[in-house]
This record gives C-alpha cells, structure tokens and sequence, in this order.
C-alpha cells in the first residue's frame, strides 16, 4: 500500500511539526503526573489542524499522522478524538471530546465539552455540562474524569457506530505510535550517553538488542496504523489497536528497565509517555476485545477455515 | 500504480493459475532429492519460459526489465498461488545474479547471465566453520601464483552445493591489511580438480546444505569478481540481494498460511474465547505487521527512498513471527505432530508438517546475516546507538 503523501499533504503535516516544536518543553520545576497544555488544543484550532481529517484532499491518512505526531509532545490535550472521530459526528465542530462508558473514568471526560459515550453496542453524544462531570485523580498522564448522570444522552445513528468505532480504534493506535516512538527516543538519548562499567550503557548488546526488537514492533504498529487510515476498514483498525497495545505493554516495561530507578521517579520525564501508553493499552476493551475483533473482522471468525 | 498494473496482475494469475500443479505438495512430500532437483528443473523451465524467473534483471538480459513494482506483483501472485519456490536456483538468481549486475565486469555478465538464466546453478562459499555471522574472519586462502589464484581451505552451509556449477567464492589474498580489506571474490568452477563436496544431513532429515572443499584449487584469475582485496564490498552485494523481495514473498505466504495454522488450532482446543485462539490472534496480528513492514520497505524502494537499516527490520520481523507462526503449529499438534514423519521439499517455511516448519524456521535466525547481526545494524544505523568500543574488537584479534 502505498502511503506517501500529496504536496498538500505534506505542506500541512510541516507546518504541524513546526507548531508542535513550540511545545515540546517541560519546565524545569514540573514533577507531576499528567503535564497539560489546554493552548496546544488552541494552537491547534487556530491554525485549521482539527479540520485534516475532514477534508477530501486530506484525509484520515494525515490526520493520523498528526495524531501520531502531537502524541510524541510531552504535554498532552485531547487532540486525538477532535482530529479523527469529531469529523465523523455532526455539531461537534471543533470542541473538545472525550470517550466514557458508563461508571468508569476516563481521559480527558472533565474537560470536554462533548462526551461521546459507550454502551455494548452504540454510541451517543451528550455535552458534558448535563452529564454532572467531576475530576479523578489519577496517576495516568492524562486529566481523568468521570460522569454520573447520561440520562440524556442522545444516541447516534446505528450506521454510524462501526466507523466511529474503527476511528476511535485509529485515534489510540496514532497516538500510541507517537508515545512509544517518543518513549524510545527518550530512552535512548538516555543509554546513550550513561555510562556504567566504563562504557556508555547503549553499546552493551543487552540493551540495544532489545531497543531494536522495540523499534521493530513499533514499526509494525505504524504500518498497521496507517494502512487502517487509508482503507478505513474495520478489521484493519482492530489489528492495528491490536498490535499497538501489544508492542506498548512490551516497550513499557524494556523503557523504565533501562532507565533505572530515574525512570521510576517524576523528576525523569518518561512517564509523560509510558503513562499515557498504560492508559490506552486497557482502552477500547484492551487486548482481549482487540484480539476477538481481529479474529472476526479479519481471520474469518473462528468458524470459517 | 494499481490500477495501471491491473492487467499485468491479472495476465500473471491467469498464467499460474494454469501451470502450477495443485498437487505439488503432496507430490513433493518425503520424495528423493533427486526427484526434488527434477521437479525444479521442471518448474524452473517453465517461469523461465514465461518470463518469470529473472523479472529483476537489467532490460538487457533474458527476462529482465521488470521495474520493482511489477517485480512486487509476480511475488504476490506467486505466493496467491501458493506456487513452489525455486530453491535450487535461488542462489544463482538472486546472489549470483545480483553480484554480477552490480560489480561484474562486462565479459562476466555476458559469459554468466544467460548461463544462469538457461539453468546453470550456483551456490555459495562465504561461511567457514570459525567464520558464519563474523564473516571477516574467513581463512580460506587465494593465493595469487602467476594467472591463477590457488584456493585452499574449506566452506559451510552452502546451499544446494551438491548440485552447483559454480560458486561464489570469498578468500583472503592476504592477512597483512585489516581483516576485510585482505578478501577477495572469486567465481570458481565447481568441476575443477581439488573441489570436494560434502552434504550435511540436517536435524530435518534434509541435506540441502554442503561443506566444500578446496585443496589447491586452480581459479583463473580472470574469474575474479572486481579487483584482488575488494571482496569484503562486493559480499555486501551479494548478501544485499536477499533481503528485499524475497522476504515480501515468505511474508505472503506466510499469511497465506494461516488458515493451516488455524485448522490446527482449533482441532486442538474449538472454543472461541479459548487461549490459543487468542495466541493465534496474536500470531495473525504479527503476520499482517510482517506483511506491512515488507510491503513498506518495498514501497519505500520504489519510490527511491531506502532508510538505512531498513531491510534489517524486515529480516528481523519475518524470522521473529516466523518463528511464532511454527512455535504456535507446534505447540497445538501435540506429541503427535512431533513425530519424524518426513517433510516437504520445496514447500515455503509453513508447510503444516510442524516439527519439520519448526526446525527450518531457525534457518531464518542464521542465514542472510543472523538475528543479532540485524539487531546491531538496527540499533546503530536506525537508532542512532553508540557503537560498541572498539577494544573489544583489538581484544579479540579481529582488528
């Protein structure tokens, strides 16, 4: 499949990265959890990014390129639905959006100002000033909170429901491509340049056998990723959620292992990525819903040889 | 690009679709390796006839001119059509082929390339009993006497070299510059006196693999590949050949054969939500990454830009999830599956005969430059890592 993009195309997405350089800062006196930046969103707006998706020139395929991109910054805002599920749903516009089901917490839900909410097997929109929202706190890098009252909710069409739920597939997918890419490079800045046993910590084959098994799966995740914008099927969709949740439980673990114990403190930064990647690896159902949908979408189901 | 190769595909299915035989595995199970070199030459003659065998040489050479793109599809179809591979030949298409597009001389392309695409067979001589994936360290010797060089030593895993005309040959013409500045790349003729070969018989139950010989061997110096000194170079070609659009056809027959894998799992365990169902999920999901990344580097050939570790990463993939494809196959057929009850010549790597799939698949962690060795390209031209020091390297004796 072939995936390079248009001049259009390519003239956006450089113009993202430029925007996206301006905020790819942590201030040094930053020790939290969850590093938010509610102007990034604006900055986004502004300059017509949340429309990418949207546009018959553009198109999914970018749009996740974006997504992947954004989610490779430190900080975090709620870009990933705005950019590839929003387009999807009427009224929405550009405002800020968040996935909850029902009793759970969820990213970004006390912020929003749309909830788009889950239940087995339809979608409904309810805006989140009706839904009696509050704050969880959470040692996710993400703002988390939850909604108590969807009585009215309003259901969207059942034609909708598979193309929202292979974009919202897609959205977490784009952004766990970016987190883990993001969560490597910091980690390999890292083992390159500490040195223990006289060496830097890069040039043991322990290590940087296992930093390429990642790289590999990371790639993997970012083939699957964007085949599924560009067909926007449903069965590519689950396989590539799929197989980016099963590459991000692994490189969450190889990261913090090659930091040391700096890794597990918040005066290191990798958090800001492997807790965002913990928090997508259990979305949409986790690995197991995943790998059901890929057995059914994609393999025949399991009574067809 | 699809839709302008559209009838090209559709010309290439039809056409295999009316000359592979459908019964070529059963035909091909527990035959003789005589037999097997027969049904190739068979299969050889034809895809040679129709244009099939060498789609990626030069315009001006039989079969050649293909661009990479069509190249892509014929592997495609071929691997749709579950057609049998060309193992006897695909040393001299590919490695031999490749290496003298690239680094031959006029007259070598001339005397070989029709040679090799009427059916001559190579094979190669590049690993030594103290030298496979720290190929530097080769011993065998070249030593130049007037215009001759004289070839003494010995070579391993060289596939099919029971059967060879000739051999892609790498020696050392000397040991007083650095390791690989001291190789030399000969082209020998297998029939030439002093040339002993040896079948090693594999835990398969196979012997597709050779030692060679060399006991003062006599290779006409003008059957050097490039100059005396550069062989370290020309081998990067040769190994460089095997790493594009072979692995885009074993990773589409790999996905081609999962509904095996499939039919094996679930006569071992029939329920849905069962946990070797969800390996198996796993293991799909794998392949289809395989397929993707392979499908990417060639995309990424075609349009003309390569990134610099990238054909390591498609090696590595596919003998990873290889691996898990036949590790899974024999996990679920049991005691039974493990039983020696022959195999498949000239099958891909899946060929459902579980043990046999599961002990060729480590063939993949070696040959073409070891998983490690990909690993370390991985790790240092893609990522950017530090080198390992080098006086690991002076502690060895390899610099």
């Amino acid at each position: 499949m072939d995936f390079r993009l248009t001049d259009d195309q390519r003239q956006i997405l450089d113009a993202l990265d430029k925007l996206a350089d301006t905020f790819d800062d942590i201030a040094n006196d930053f020790h939290g959890f969850a590093l938010v930046r509610p102007d990034l969103r604006e900055a986004l707006a502004e300059g017509g990014f949340f429309d990418i998706a949207g546009f018959e020139e553009l198109g999914p395929l970018p749009a996740s390129m974006a997504v992947e991109r954004i989610a490779q910054l430190p900080c975090t805002a709620e870009v990933a639905l705005s950019m590839l599920v929003s387009p999807l749903i009427a009224d929405v516009g550009y405002d800020p959006i968040a996935l909850v089901r029902p009793g759970q917490a969820g990213r970004f839900v006390d912020s929003a100002k749309w909830l788009l909410v889950v239940d087995a097997t339809r979608y409904g929109l309810i805006e989140a000033a009706v839904a009696d929202v509050t704050s969880v706190e959470s040692i996710y890098a993400y703002p988390m909170g939850r909604a108590k009252d969807l009585a009215q909710v309003t259901w969207l069409e059942d034609s909708l429901t598979a193309r929202i739920d292979a974009r919202l597939k897609l959205a977490i997918a784009a952004e766990l491509v970016g987190l883990m890419a993001a969560a490597q490079a910091a980690t390999i800045e890292h083992i390159s340049v500490r040195k223990q046993f006289g060496r830097e910590l890069g040039t043991f084959q322990a290590l940087r056998h296992r930093m390429a098994e990642c790289r590999v799966q990371i790639g993997g995740a970012r083939w699957l990723m964007l085949k599924a914008a560009a067909t926007g099927d449903p069965g590519d969709a689950a396989l590539a959620l799929f197989h980016a949740q099963d590459a991000g439980t692994r490189l969450c673990y190889e990261v913090h292992q090659m930091m040391g114990a700096m890794g597990m403190t918040l005066e290191m930064s990798l958090h800001l990525w492997t807790y965002r990647i913990k928090a997508l690896l259990s979305d949409m159902g986790g690995r197991g819903v995943q790998a059901e949908a890929v057995l059914e979408q994609c393999f025949g189901g399991v009574n067809v040889v | 690009m699809s839709s302008d190769l559209a009838p090209f595909r559709d010309q290439i299915r039809t056409w295999l679709a009316e000359h592979v035989d459908p019964h070529w595995r059963e035909k091909m199970f527990n035959v003789s390796q005589e037999a097997f070199v027969d049904a190739q030459r068979a299969w050889f003659e034809k895809l040679s006839g129709a244009g099939l065998a060498t789609p990626h040489w030069p315009a001006d050479f039989p079969g050649g001119g293909r661009s990479l793109a069509e190249q892509k599809i014929i592997y495609e179809e071929l691997a749709r059509a579950d057609a049998p591979r060309l193992i006897l030949y695909f040393l001299s298409l590919y490695h031999a082929a490749c290496t003298l597009i690239e680094c031959g001389s006029e007259a070598q392309k001339r005397e070989f390339l029709p040679a090799i695409a009427s059916g001559q067979i190579w094979c190669q001589g590049f690993s030594e009993p103290n030298a496979g994936s720290d190929l530097a360290n080769i011993k065998t010797r070249a030593e130049r006497q007037g215009d001759v060089y004289v070839v003494n030593g010995q070579k391993i895993w060289s596939t099919m070299a029971q059967y060879a005309d000739r051999c892609l040959l790498l020696a050392r013409s000397s040991r007083e510059s650095a390791p690989q500045a001291g190789l030399t790349y000969l082209l020998v003729d297998m029939k030439t006196p002093g040339i002993s070969v040896r079948p090693i018989h594999q835990v398969t139950g196979d012997d597709e693999f050779s030692e060679i010989f060399f006991d003062d061997v006599q290779v006409p110096v003008t059957d050097r590949i490039g100059e005396e000194g550069q062989g370290w170079g020309i081998a990067q070609a040769t190994l460089a050949s095997e790493r594009g659009l072979t692995l885009v056809e074993l990773s589409l027959r790999m996905q081609q054969a999962l509904p095996r894998l499939k039919a094996a799992v679930l006569a071992r365990d029939p329920r849905v939500d069962g946990p070797l169902m969800w390996t198996y999920a796993e293991v799909a999901t794998e392949v289809a990454a395989a397929v993707a990344t392979a499908d990417q580097y060639l995309q990424n050939r075609i349009a003309g830009h390569e990134g610099l570790g990238d054909a390591s990463v498609v090696k590595l993939v596919y003998s990873r999830t290889l691996r898990r494809f036949v590790k899974l196959g024999l996990q679920v057929s049991g005691l039974q599956g493990q039983y020696h009850r022959g195999f498949m010549r000239g099958a891909p790597q899946e060929t459902g005969h579980w043990l046999q799939d599961f002990l060729n698949s480590y063939n993949w962690t070696i040959a073409g430059g070891s998983d490690e060795v990909q690993r370390n390209i991985i790790a240092e031209r893609m990522l950017g890592m530090p080198r390992e020091p080098k006086h690991w390297l002076l502690e060895k004796g390899d610099v």
